[in-house]
């Protein structure tokens, strides 16, 4: 089945259609948690800042000019709603998230050193790493809440992977090439 | 660590630190959680989009305002016409001009209007009128200046 577009979606909403704003929920929360993950570094937290978001989205709806930037625009609001959250609650480190389901010491090790650097990327490298690696998220969900291009995406996270790279070569693991 | 770590490598890491399995927006829980914002979304389909009200509103505005106007000048009208009293019967009073030129120039017109009234500027342009009418050609220079 064909996917409606955003615009009609979101002027349907803003005339009170319940079921198109529910449509539009469906469809950004995705990107909008990993955005809250990426600013927060706990999924819980993104899952709350990421309805409190879509809670203003759904009063402030009207005000919204550019009724096809819906994705950017909810993204935005969504990022101010976890800054504010971490500002209110203490912030779990990147690096505080439990290590995955593989527990040998080198492992463990490598997971760390990789949570250690990615805390330390600029926000939006860091932001682009975490669209991009969050299950299931498309080029097209990454692209309307980012606002660029396919291409600038892939350039952005080109660049966020050699920082990373640096910063893990930086903490020993010497034979990191990208 | 002499393992070489290239580009799948870090894409691995990666997907390990993110840890990121698929969010699914649950929506019922989300209306529970925010019925205060949900419902007023659902109240604008109720109520006439923003561009409309405002629209109407302009509408209504332009109208009152043109009924103020309406209203306005029908009691300035109302009020003069009270203030100046009725008509006063007009004395004869002396001719206010003695030339046609006189007679026929706005002070003069003015002058007599403010003697007499009505009947005094009537009788002042009908003497203009007795001077000029028929006879005009008849008006030597003298007689008009």
């Amino acid at each position: 089945m064909e996917q409606r577009p955003d615009k009609l979606l979101v002027e349907r909403a803003i005339q009170g259609d319940g079921e198109s704003f529910t449509e539009l929920c469906r469809r950004y929360y995705g990107p909008m948690v990993a955005i809250g993950h990426a600013i927060l570094g706990d999924r819980h937290l993104a899952e709350d800042a990421a309805q409190e978001a879509l809670a203003k989205a759904a009063v402030r709806l009207p005000r919204l000019r550019d009724t096809d930037q819906f994705g950017r625009w909810v993204a935005a609001i969504c990022r101010n709603e976890a800054r504010d959250l971490a500002r209110t609650r203490r912030r779990p480190r990147i690096d505080e998230v439990p290590a995955a389901e593989e527990d040998p010491a080198r492992t463990n090790e490598t997971a760390e050193a990789v949570k250690a650097a990615l805390s330390q990327l600029p926000s939006a490298a860091r932001e682009v790493v975490f669209l991009r690696f969050y299950d299931g998220l498309s080029y097209d969900q990454i692209s309307a809440v980012l606002g660029i291009s396919e291409q600038a995406i892939n350039g952005r996270l080109r660049r966020a992977k050699r920082k990373l790279a640096q910063l893990l070569r930086r903490h020993g693991f010497d034979e990191v090439e990208l | 660590m002499s393992e070489h770590k290239d580009e799948r490598w870090l894409d691995q890491q990666l997907r390990r630190a993110v840890n990121g399995s698929r969010p699914a927006f649950d929506a019922e829980s989300w209306k529970g959680r925010h019925r205060d914002e949900y419902e007023a979304l659902l109240a604008r389909r109720e109520r006439p989009s923003r561009g409309r009200a405002r629209l109407l509103s302009g509408r209504w505005i332009a109208g009152l305002a043109a009924a103020a106007v309406v209203i306005l000048a029908l009691g300035m009208l109302l009020l003069g016409r009270f203030a100046r009293g009725p008509e006063k019967p007009t004395t004869p009073s002396r001719p206010v001009a003695n030339s046609a030129a006189e007679m026929m120039s706005m002070m003069s017109l003015r002058m007599a209007y403010e003697q007499g009234g009505f009947d005094a500027l009537d009788r002042q342009l009908q003497n203009t009128l007795d001077e000029f009418g028929p006879r005009s050609s008849s008006v030597s220079l003298q007689e008009l200046f």
